[in-house]
């Protein structure tokens, strides 16, 4: 695959300069530079959002530094965990005396790492608090809820918690409303074409030229199928069909929807989903309070899309159109 | 004849010079159930490993720790934190020892085995590293001799690979490919075996 790089080795932390340099709200920072704080730093009032992960996802994790978001992020190399010491960098660097909520997908690396870098700052006194974004309705059944990954609709929880942070919650408070927009949230994933880790010598999976994968997860994980390309209408269809299928118990009328690029699909496309999208879900008689159609959780150059679906209530609306500010994402 | 700091830096860079045509060997058992990039992190990680000065060490729990914190600083992957954490705990095994028995192997081997299994949430007979680890538990267990040792490692690690190749993964990313991770070697327990050989060693072809 053609890759724009200098080294193979050196794609994170060029792509975080770049990042840094582009958007100077972001900043570098901990021991390894595989931190990005806000430009401002840590306000003692708040409660603060910690998140973190595998690079190759942009602007996941990092992008959603700002306000209304995330504090601090912590950044592993090309889909790998970020190491024990950045996670106790970014938690260090989020806590302004009333904890950090550590908020990041369910991965086994990640989570190893967040653990025991919460372990270890607890014995200095730093309060933290942990919830795992689990929204991926391919990656477990709906009895085994636990276990699903973190996949785009992590970015709800993200705006949800951000808020209740802002509005200076405790921590307790504020994982309660991560928890819930976790809870409200489910994502489904269509594969067209693979990326490659800029390491590795082939792409993290094949699939067909004339083949699509649904359900397929964010780092090539198998999904529910594989079959022949088929008009953007049935996906959507079947796409919508099975988020609905899926929704939570206690689920209202009104729905944040996400389309997402998994990096190489490009937005005209995302929009002839949406069409279909939007059409379905008001068949289905739900109201849309808020729409977005782009790359917000990608791949690298992997070619496909998520829909995400986040239930909202009148609490989560008011938090997921709260004021809030980053690079990637602006509300209000 | 015991087990220096020494014996350790000389297995260390056995290990880091193995990968050279390991990584890719690994990247590409790693890319049929995963990322595909399993042998470009620990080729990373052990370069890390092989750049820690032991010079002024003799104590084997301190260079355990050492090689621990230099993992942990190499890399966030589930198998490179495991890595860490298990070396973490033998260090604490071995803490203030000069020597070692070489008969105190087993035990080492068996802490990893259950550090790992405490922090990654898995168990023996999921198809992982473990189930390596387990298997030189096992196989060096009253062994005190080197040579017999690493001979005994090699023979389990290979057999081990061997009795899980007809069964489907239960932990991790893996799990997901059920059916097809049966005829697969998982990528963990592979890299356990190829570098059990290369630390012996023992040169290796793929897998």
């Amino acid at each position: 695959m053609k890759k724009l790089l200098n080294a193979p080795t050196d794609y994170v932390d060029e792509a975080l300069d770049g990042l840094t340099m582009a958007y100077p709200s972001l900043v570098r920072a901990g021991t390894a530079g595989r931190v990005i704080r806000r430009a401002g730093g840590m306000r003692n009032d708040k409660v603060g959002l910690v998140s973190g992960g595998g690079f190759g996802h942009l602007p996941l994790f990092t992008g959603y530094v700002g306000s209304g978001l995330l504090d601090t992020c912590s950044i592993g190399n090309v889909f790998e965990g970020p190491s024990i010491a950045s996670c106790v960098d970014a938690i260090t660097l989020a806590n302004g005396g009333r904890g950090a909520l550590l908020l990041y997908g369910n991965y086994g690396g990640d989570r190893m790492n967040f653990d025991m870098a919460g372990e270890m700052l607890e014995e200095k006194g730093i309060k933290t608090a942990t919830v795992l974004g689990t929204d991926d309705i391919a990656s477990a059944r709906p009895e085994e809820a636990e276990k699903r990954r973190g996949v785009a609709g992590i970015i709800y929880a993200y705006k949800a918690a951000g808020a209740k942070a802002e509005e200076g919650a405790d921590l307790d408070e504020v994982a309660r409303v991560a928890t819930k927009a976790v809870d409200a949230t489910r994502t489904l994933g269509l594969a067209l074409s693979p990326c490659q880790v800029p390491t590795a010598k082939q792409p993290s999976f094949s699939i067909a030229e004339d083949e699509i994968e649904m359900g397929m997860g964010i780092h090539g994980e198998p999904g529910i199928w594989r079959k022949k390309l088929m008009p953007a209408d049935e996906i959507a269809g079947e796409m919508v069909q099975r988020l609905l299928a899926d929704r939570p118990k206690n689920a209202g009328e009104r729905v944040c929807v996400l389309v997402n690029s998994l990096g190489a699909t490009p937005l005209d496309e995302l929009f002839i989903l949406y069409r279909r999208v939007g059409a379905l879900l008001k068949e289905e008689h739900l109201t849309v309070v808020s729409s977005l159609v782009g790359p917000f959780v990608t791949s690298m150059e992997m070619a496909g899309v998520s829909i995400s679906l986040c239930f909202v209530d009148d609490q989560l609306e008011a938090l997921l159109t709260a004021p809030a500010d980053c690079p990637f994402w602006r509300v209000g | 004849m015991s087990l220096s700091v020494n014996d350790l830096a000389g297995g260390v860079s056995r290990a880091h010079l193995a990968m050279a045509h390991l990584e890719q060997v690994l990247n590409e058992a790693d890319a049929k159930l995963g990322d595909g990039d399993t042998g470009s992190m620990l080729a990373r990680v052990l370069e890390h490993l092989a750049a820690v000065n032991l010079d002024e060490e003799n104590d084997v729990g301190a260079a355990f720790n050492a090689f621990a914190l230099a993992a942990a600083a190499a890399t966030g992957s589930s198998l490179g934190t495991l890595l860490s954490t298990a070396m973490m705990a033998a260090g604490k095994e071995a803490r203030g020892q000069n020597e070692l028995d070489w008969s105190a192997m087993s035990g080492l081997f068996a802490v990893a085995r259950d550090t790992m299994m405490a922090r990654g949430r898995a168990s023996v007979g999921d198809k992982t590293v473990l189930d390596g680890l387990d298997a030189l538990a096992t196989a060096t267990n009253g062994l005190n001799n080197p040579k017999a040792i690493a001979e005994a490692s090699i023979t389990a690690t290979r057999d081990a690979l061997a009795r899980f190749r007809g069964q489907p993964c239960r932990v991790g990313r893996a799990r997901m490919f059920a059916e097809k991770s049966v005829q697969l070697d998982d990528p963990g327990m592979l890299a356990l075996a190829l570098l059990t050989e290369a630390v012996a060693g023992k040169t290796s072809a793929a897998g």
